[in-house]
């Protein structure tokens, strides 16, 4: 980066570059939970939160890779209670995802960190 | 000297002593790891416990338990006396055995090959024949024969479990088969090798006297006593050897569980070493196996209380903790009574995932004072006709209430728990213990029975009555606040988990059933799980939907017309798959009431002319 | 070269059809005007089915009235014999004769069957969070098209037009919680074409279409959704309502996500209205004690959809909505065609 103002900033491009995106973690969790692929993003979920949680939104994050590696804090702030489970149209079992992703980001976190798993 | 402790002595009984000396100082072992890994309360407990009266009491537990196996009795006569024979006959052929050798050497402190091989040593050429009253031989034929009789079952049940109470017998690991043969064995030529030293001397009672006498007038008997005694021993050295490691460990650690127990120790993360033990004391008798509803809708055996316990054991990969319903019908039935539901939550809490839930938005209160606090549960809000209809009874009731989530984003914390989520858990029972207690409400009454579970037995809240709102319902009957008008219809009342088994509810919603119907269709079977339960998050919803059908088919056997149940999940998960109504209470309660214009606190007093207690404000 | 053989002329068949809605007035229409000798049979007393209690029909807005009218005429210029109030429980089949039950009593035997007994809209009050029998102002589509028939000044309340109203769409469709797993395709045409009604009657009523995706399929359909958008200014919200609760003022509060803003959404409105699918029948006739169902669904299963409307059991055939979610020209053509089907099997067995 040089000091030099040129007048004007280059950002990056909101373009989502499948590409060079990395899915793993969500071929992961589908290869876990086939139904983690059927949601058709009707939002019921979101609608029905008690914790305002948009779990809805964390598939197509995760498809596109743009927080792996990364924990989701919104599910942090899960109860639980499966209220999103109880709505879902496609009868997903959204309440074990919320675990299992958050396992499994901690796991990977936990192996780019270094430290042994349990 | 020597020659003097260790005799009489044979070269076979070695085989026997080596075995059951390793198990000896292996259990030994086992007994100081398992206080080591105690938490430091329940260490306290153990040594303040130890010399009080509940030692006897344990022992007396563990007589009935380990040697009598009552409540294996309550589940099947017949299973319980396959029990009952193998260890109570077992253990009374080592008490008369030592008793008999003590009487005739008379030497009380005797190496133990001594007393078990008894026989061998002093084949009753000491013991007056001439006595006829049933001296040891007897007695000690008699136990023989209890036990080969118990064996007898044992085998049948492999082949035919059904004759025994069981639709399944276990399955097991083949170092368990090759112990089981092991034992199976120890019985029969138990009765050989006596039966064989007897037909050589002409000594022993009606089944080793008989059978020796038969054995030895078909062939020359010598040569074959030290042979078979020789694989007798042999036998119980394997026995003993692979006891520690197999299912048959539960022998003594049940013991030590009973009395673990008694002192008050419970499972918990923090004492690694009671959960240890009581994954040890499961006898892997197989009763939680027929009273587990997923046995018929999952095909994975390894969801039952039995294999979980045994992957828990040994370690066995598993990746089935996530699909127990935790309706708890294994725990109940349990004889061990392992706490199998914490067990459970434990192997979950392995992995948490450090939820960090907070209550976000529940409503203010205006500053306002209210003596009943209305806790819908989250779930509730799925159902909203059970939030109708328990307005329309708070108002009929006249009382000072306040509809605390009515918003709709409040949660108890136990679907947290429930998934092993104990850190958010608490966090989130710690928010709403303030709140509630800064309410200044004196009563707290809930619709669910998850909430209600979880305000009952986690929040401390001093000056509160927790009450589910069948309970409070019923109150206000009896005390006339509301009156209600029984409908002509049959009712059958479906019992859930957490109020039933789990919180002990069990008379209350009953009480109601008698006032709301005039003919009460419910079966008279342990409260059965909807399916719905948020204690297994991992099941898919065809194998909820199995469940609760299953469960649909088994409560309306008497053909009621209306479905009554007190938790939104099970009137949620049983709507489409029922095909008559299915109301929670407060519905039922408000279709049969005798609606009044409200009136205002300072009349209800004279309803009537009793004091009105707390819960029924 | 078949007739000449077997010597077969069509009024010595005798056909049963079950069933008086659009499937079942083509059927018998078309069963008579080959010739056949036709018993028709409804469990009402008038012909029509559900098309008597509806206002308008989409895509076109014909008046129901006049589309049945016209049904009706042709079915009573021709030869029928009418069995109406009699409701058929069971068909007996055995060597080509099939009996018709109603209960234990025998109501009539015939050569071949069409059963044309339609569906049943999904009961809303088993998805008990929308609120159906709950609240005075959650409605259904059948229902608000029954007040649109009868008068739609009960929408109004002590005189004045509602501020605002809502679909839902997708209720009892596509909801693997209720067990209802497929599409009954109909409901968005539905709710499009009743929300240009509302905001036709009532100008300044806001109108909101909750929905997951539009399955504006049919000819016309696609056409009409994005009148409803570009004329009438309905605005479509793409999201599905989780959960609906009533304020003090017994107006209705409807909480969704508003996916497209990825935003949970509430909205409060008059009146509710549920766009309901469409579900097998309850008076379903079961042949030789079998349901003849499709296991999954529920509705008549063909024993070969792509050679016709043929049930497992032979002479015995689906028209319209018993088979699976129609639209009325779908049900009136599937009709039609059983009648051939019908007369096709007799003649060559």
């Amino acid at each position: 980066m040089s000091g030099k103002n040129f007048g004007f900033v280059i950002k990056a491009g909101r373009q989502i570059d499948i590409d060079v995106t990395d899915s793993t973690l969500a071929d992961d969790i589908a290869l876990e939970v086939g139904a983690w692929r059927a949601c058709i993003s009707c939002g019921s979920c979101v609608a029905t939160c008690p914790a305002g949680i948009s779990f809805r939104s964390e598939l197509p994050t995760l498809n596109r890779a743009f927080q792996h590696n990364v924990e989701l804090p919104t599910l942090k702030s899960c109860f639980l209670c499966g209220k999103c489970q109880l709505v879902c149209p496609r009868g997903i079992p959204t309440r074990y995802l919320s675990i299992l992703i958050m396992q499994k980001l901690q796991s990977r976190k936990n192996v780019a960190e270094g430290i042994p798993s349990v | 000297m020597l020659q003097k402790v260790f005799h009489p002595f044979d070269p076979f009984v070695l085989l026997f002593t080596i075995g059951f000396t390793f198990m000896g100082i292996y259990f030994l072992y086992k007994v100081i790891r398992w206080i080591e890994k105690l938490s430091e309360e329940d260490k306290e407990l153990l040594i303040n416990n130890i010399f009080t009266v509940k030692t006897w009491q344990a022992l007396g537990e563990t007589i009935q338990e380990s040697l009598l196996h009552k409540r294996i009795f309550g589940v099947n006569r017949r299973l319980g006396f396959m029990h009952m024979s193998l260890a109570f006959g077992w253990f009374m052929l080592i008490l008369i055995g030592n008793i008999e050798s003590i009487y005739y050497s008379g030497r009380f402190f005797k190496p133990i090959f001594v007393s078990v091989f008894w026989r061998f040593f002093d084949p009753g050429a000491s013991f007056p024949k001439a006595v006829y009253l049933p001296g040891f031989a007897f007695w000690m034929d008699f136990f023989l024969l209890l036990v080969i009789s118990g064996l007898t079952l044992a085998i049948i049940k492999r082949f035919r479990s059904q004759w025994l109470g069981l639709k399944r017998t276990t399955r097991q690991r083949p170092v368990d088969r090759f112990a089981l043969t092991a034992l199976w064995l120890i019985f029969p030529i138990r009765l050989l090798a006596e039966s064989a030293t007897c037909g050589v001397n002409g000594t022993g009672s009606f089944l080793t006297g008989t059978l020796g006498h038969l054995m030895a007038s078909s062939l020359s008997l010598e040569p074959f006593v030290l042979p078979i005694w020789w694989s007798y021993s042999f036998v119980l050295m394997v026995f003993f050897l692979c006891l520690p490691f197999t299912r048959y460990a539960h022998i003594p650690s049940e013991a030590v569980l009973i009395f673990f127990r008694k002192y008050g120790i419970r499972v918990s993360k923090e004492s690694p070493g009671f959960t240890d033990l009581s994954l040890h004391a499961c006898s892997s008798c197989g009763v939680c196996i027929d009273v587990c509803q997923l046995a018929d809708s999952l095909p994975d055996r390894r969801i039952q209380s039995n294999y979980f316990i045994k992957a828990l054991r040994y370690k066995e990969p598993s990746n089935v903790q996530w699909d127990c319903l935790q309706c708890g019908r294994c725990e109940k039935i349990c004889p061990v009574e392992l706490e199998i539901m914490p067990l459970r939550q434990i192997s979950r809490k392995d992995m948490e995932i450090g939820s960090k839930a907070t209550i976000s938005g529940h409503n203010g209160r205006n500053g306002q004072k209210h003596r009943i606090l209305y806790f819908a549960g989250c779930m509730t809000h799925l159902t909203p006709s059970v939030i109708r209809s328990m307005t329309t009874i708070f108002e009929q009731s006249g009382s000072s209430w306040y509809f605390y989530d009515s918003d709709g984003k409040s949660c108890c914390g136990r679907p947290l728990k429930l998934a092993g989520q104990i850190e958010g858990a608490t966090s989130v029972r710690e928010q709403l213990e303030a709140d509630f207690l800064a309410s200044g409400a004196e009563l707290l009454v809930t619709s669910c029975p998850i909430c209600y579970r979880m305000f009952k037995e986690d929040f401390v809240l001093p000056g509160i009555t927790v009450l589910h709102h069948t309970q409070y319902i019923l109150e206000l009957i009896e005390w006339n606040r509301i009156k209600v008008n029984p409908s002509m219809l049959k009712g059958a009342y479906h019992e859930p988990c957490e109020l039933g088994r789990g919180s002990g509810v069990t008379s209350e919603p009953r009480k109601l059933m008698s006032k709301l119907y005039q003919s009460d269709a419910t079966p008279l079977i342990d409260g059965l799980c909807c399916g719905g339960s948020l204690g297994g998050p991992g099941l898919a919803l065809a194998t909820r939907r199995a469940v609760a059908r299953s469960a649909f088919n088994d409560i309306t056997l008497g053909k009621p017309d209306v479905l009554v149940t007190a938790c939104p999940l099970c009137k949620k998960s049983f709507a489409p798959v029922s095909d008559i109504p299915v109301l929670d209470f407060s519905e039922a309660v408000v279709r049969s009431l005798i609606l009044e214009p409200t009136q205002p606190e300072s009349h209800r007093a004279l309803k009537s002319s009793r004091e009105i207690p707390v819960t029924a404000l | 070269m078949l007739t000449e053989k077997k010597h077969t002329e069509p009024n010595q068949f005798r056909i049963a059809v079950i069933g008086s809605g659009p499937a079942g007035i083509s059927a018998a229409i078309s069963a008579a005007a080959i010739g056949m000798e036709v018993d028709w049979y409804d469990k009402e007393s008038r012909p029509g089915g559900k098309l008597n209690d509806y206002h308008q029909l989409f895509p076109d807005r014909e008046f129901a009235d006049l589309v049945l009218d016209d049904f009706t005429g042709k079915a009573d210029s021709i030869r029928i014999k009418k069995h109406f109030g009699t409701t058929i429980t069971r068909i007996e089949s055995a060597n080509g004769q099939n009996v018709l039950y109603s209960n234990t009593e025998v109501v009539g035997r015939c050569d071949s069957v069409i059963v044309a007994t339609g569906f049943d809209f999904f009961d809303a009050r088993i998805k008990e969070e929308f609120g159906y029998g709950i609240y005075d102002h959650v409605i259904t589509s059948p229902d608000l098209e029954k007040i649109l028939k009868t008068g739609h000044d009960q929408l109004k309340k002590g005189g004045i037009a509602p501020e605002s109203m809502a679909f839902v769409h997708c209720v009892g469709s596509r909801d693997q919680q209720i067990g209802i797993n497929y599409c009954s395709r109909l409901c968005c045409i539905t709710g499009i074409k009743q929300a240009i009604e509302i905001r036709e009657l009532f100008p300044s009523c806001k109108v909101y279409n909750f929905y997951i995706d539009i399955r504006a399929f049919g000819s016309g359909y696609e056409e009409l959704y994005r009148q409803a958008q570009e004329k009438y200014n309905i605005h479509f919200i793409r999201g599905r309502v989780s959960e609906a609760s009533e304020n003090q003022q017994n107006r209705i509060v409807v909480k969704a996500e508003d996916t497209l803003m990825a935003r949970p959404l509430k909205v409060t409105v008059d009146w509710l209205v549920l766009l309901v699918g469409m579900v097998p029948s309850c008076t379903q006739v079961s042949v030789n004690q079998a349901q003849c169902s499709d296991p999954e669904t529920g509705f008549y299963q063909l024993q070969n959809p792509f050679a016709g409307s043929g049930l497992e059991k032979p002479g015995i055939f689906s028209a319209g909505a018993c088979g699976g979610p129609m639209s009325i020209p779908e049900a009136a053509a599937s009709g039609r065609s059983a009648a051939i089907e019908a007369w096709q099997y007799l003649t060559s067995r």
